[in-house]
């Protein structure tokens, strides 16, 4: 008679094969976990709404500041920062500034608005506002010499960013 | 033939390792996509800042460029501004070039300037102004002085207008720069130095209405550059007589001293003059610039005036008197006017000080001055209206577009 030898694995290969796997396993996840973490986070530091609004704004800051005047009619600060005044020309021949961009907060939005100036040099209703960003935390602008710096903390949800960007006023 | 049977033996290990590297490959390839597009977006924004930063460097250059030109030639010769340009300069220790050119006259300059960086490409206009020494009313380096009850406002030497916009101020930070005694009137925008506080500049016991607040740049003040003129050398003496200087009389003299109660220099025609040394007005005398005349005086020496004596300008236009401070440091400037004095002052290393019988009409630009009388300032804004030839005037960015 013949005896059949059956294969197997003895019940301590099977506990050293299950441990390895435990610890392969986990690894392996722990590894996914933060990779997928890290995407997330990547992805929102590029893509997310926050980081677009302060690509905005910093293009429309630099966009003004950096062709308006500094002695002619420099900008105007509102109390504690929360607004600016900067005016520019709207024509080379302009005798001298007669634009204005104004930004201000409204509620959790950025804005910011355009208009002319009369011949006195006084702000006239605006003709155009747009909203730059939404989810603003706080904004402070500031001047020093020919430069104004803008500091906006945009917050939504658990997604944070403080943009600082400063630009030099080059018209007279 | 008995089929040699293997039992199949089923395992997972193979399966969930492939799974892991698959999902680990997917990840991994999403990471670098993001990380390429990032860095793609980074690399687009900074070339951005970059070429405009290079093309910020052409306006500058070509600013520079003009100005030297401005300095070297006596009269400004339009035909060769289009030597003023460069092509693919390249920026030191950078990846980034600039072009510009300028175009334009006298009347208005437009420098346009284009900086590159890598696939970025940005472009500035900036169009120029003429910019004249009197720019401000008063202007010093160190110290400004009001005495009680003076006042300083501005007009229109043509229209005779009032009240319009001027400005006055000092580079300096230091305390009490500024002293507006009790009684005194600013009508005017007031610039203490750059960075300083300007309460602290500022001792003021009259009224300032207008604002004070610090620079957004040092003024700076041009240095003076003395025409070729005839080498006369002689002393120029007037004492208890009329000298009378004409047009043909312009010249480098070593001094003016007119004296005596009827010593009067009296200047008819169009009259420059270089005076190496001193130029003193004795008791009573005067110097009496007549009705359609004009005087310019650039001088290395001190003008000290005693009382009585006076600069009496006729023609009632400041801009028929000039007088340049050439003497550098420690230079005193001490004029008087029997009556209203019209005239402008440039000297940026003297000691300037007016003591006037009536009204003062003109603008002051010196190391320090002080208004000795109580009398009213009226800075006449019509000499900003420089012409490129006239002295010490610069190019400077009136206007600035960008696309």
């Amino acid at each position: 008679m013949k005896i059949k030898q059956i294969k197997g694995f003895s019940l301590i290969e099977l506990m050293v094969c299950v441990g390895i796997m435990s610890i392969m396993i986990l690894g392996a996840g722990t590894v996914l976990v933060h990779n997928q973490k890290g995407w997330n986070q990547m992805y929102k530091r590029v893509h997310s709404g926050i980081v677009a609004d302060g690509y905005v704004c910093k293009k429309a800051f630099d966009g003004v500041v950096r062709k308006s005047s500094v002695l002619v009619k420099g900008p105007d600060v509102g109390v504690g920062g929360n607004s600016l005044n900067v005016f520019y020309y709207s024509d080379p021949s302009s005798t001298a500034p007669d634009r204005y961009a104004s930004f201000y907060t409204a509620g959790s939005k950025l804005q910011v608005s355009y208009g002319q100036l009369d011949s006195l040099g006084a702000i006239l209703t605006a003709n155009r506002t747009e909203t730059l960003a939404d989810n603003v935390e706080s904004v402070v602008f500031s001047t020093a010499g020919t430069s104004t710096k803008m500091t906006l903390a945009l917050k939504n949800g658990s997604e944070a960013i403080t943009l600082t960007t400063s630009a030099i006023m080059h018209s007279e | 033939m008995r089929k040699n049977h293997t039992p199949s033996t089923k395992g997972f290990v193979l399966p969930v390792t492939v799974g892991i590297i698959v999902i680990l490959v997917l990840l991994g390839t999403g990471l670098l996509a993001l990380g390429f597009t990032s860095r793609v977006q980074a690399i687009r924004h900074s070339e951005d800042i970059y070429a405009r930063a290079a093309a910020d460097s052409g306006v500058t250059h070509a600013l520079f460029l003009m100005n030297k030109k401005l300095d070297e030639e006596l009269v400004w010769d339009n035909s060769t501004l289009n030597l003023i340009f460069a092509s693919n300069e390249h920026l030191d220790n950078s990846n980034e070039y600039y072009s510009f050119k300028v175009t334009g006259d006298p009347s208005g300059f437009l420098i346009t300037s284009t900086g590159i960086s890598g696939h970025a490409s940005r472009t500035i206009y900036g169009n120029t102004r003429i910019k004249s020494i009197f720019d401000y009313g008063i202007v010093v380096k160190t110290d400004l002085v009001m005495s009680p009850n003076s006042s300083i406002d501005s007009y229109n030497s043509t229209t005779g207008e009032t009240g319009l916009p001027m400005l006055i101020g000092t580079n300096s930070t230091d305390e009490n720069s500024i002293i507006v005694q009790p009684g005194a009137v600013i009508n005017a925008n007031v610039h203490v130095g750059v960075g300083s506080d300007p309460a602290s500049v500022v001792s003021n016991s009259g009224d300032i209405n207008g604002e004070v607040e610090p620079m957004p740049h040092e003024y700076e003040f041009p240095p003076i550059v003395i025409p070729p003129l005839t080498e006369i050398d002689t002393k120029i003496e007037a004492k208890n007589v009329t000298y009378t200087l004409n047009s043909g009389d312009s010249g480098r003299y070593n001094s003016i001293d007119v004296s005596q109660a009827n010593g009067v220099l009296e200047i008819n025609g169009d009259v420059v003059l270089y005076v190496t040394e001193d130029i003193s007005l004795g008791n009573g005398s005067e110097i009496k610039i007549t009705v359609g005349s004009s005087l310019i005086v650039y001088l290395d020496g001190d003008f000290m005036g005693d009382n009585g004596s006076g600069v009496t300008n006729e023609t009632a236009t400041p801009a028929n008197f000039k007088l340049y401070g050439t003497g550098g440091e420690g230079q005193i400037i001490d004029l008087k006017a029997k009556d209203e004095f019209y005239g402008a002052v440039y000297a940026p290393d003297a000691e300037l000080s007016l003591k006037a019988g009536a009204n003062i009409y003109g603008a002051f630009i010196g190391e320090s001055f002080e208004i000795k009388s109580e009398t009213s300032f009226y800075y006449d804004i019509t000499l900003k209206n420089s012409l490129i030839d006239d002295v010490g005037t610069r190019l400077i960015i009136r206007n600035w577009r960008e696309i």
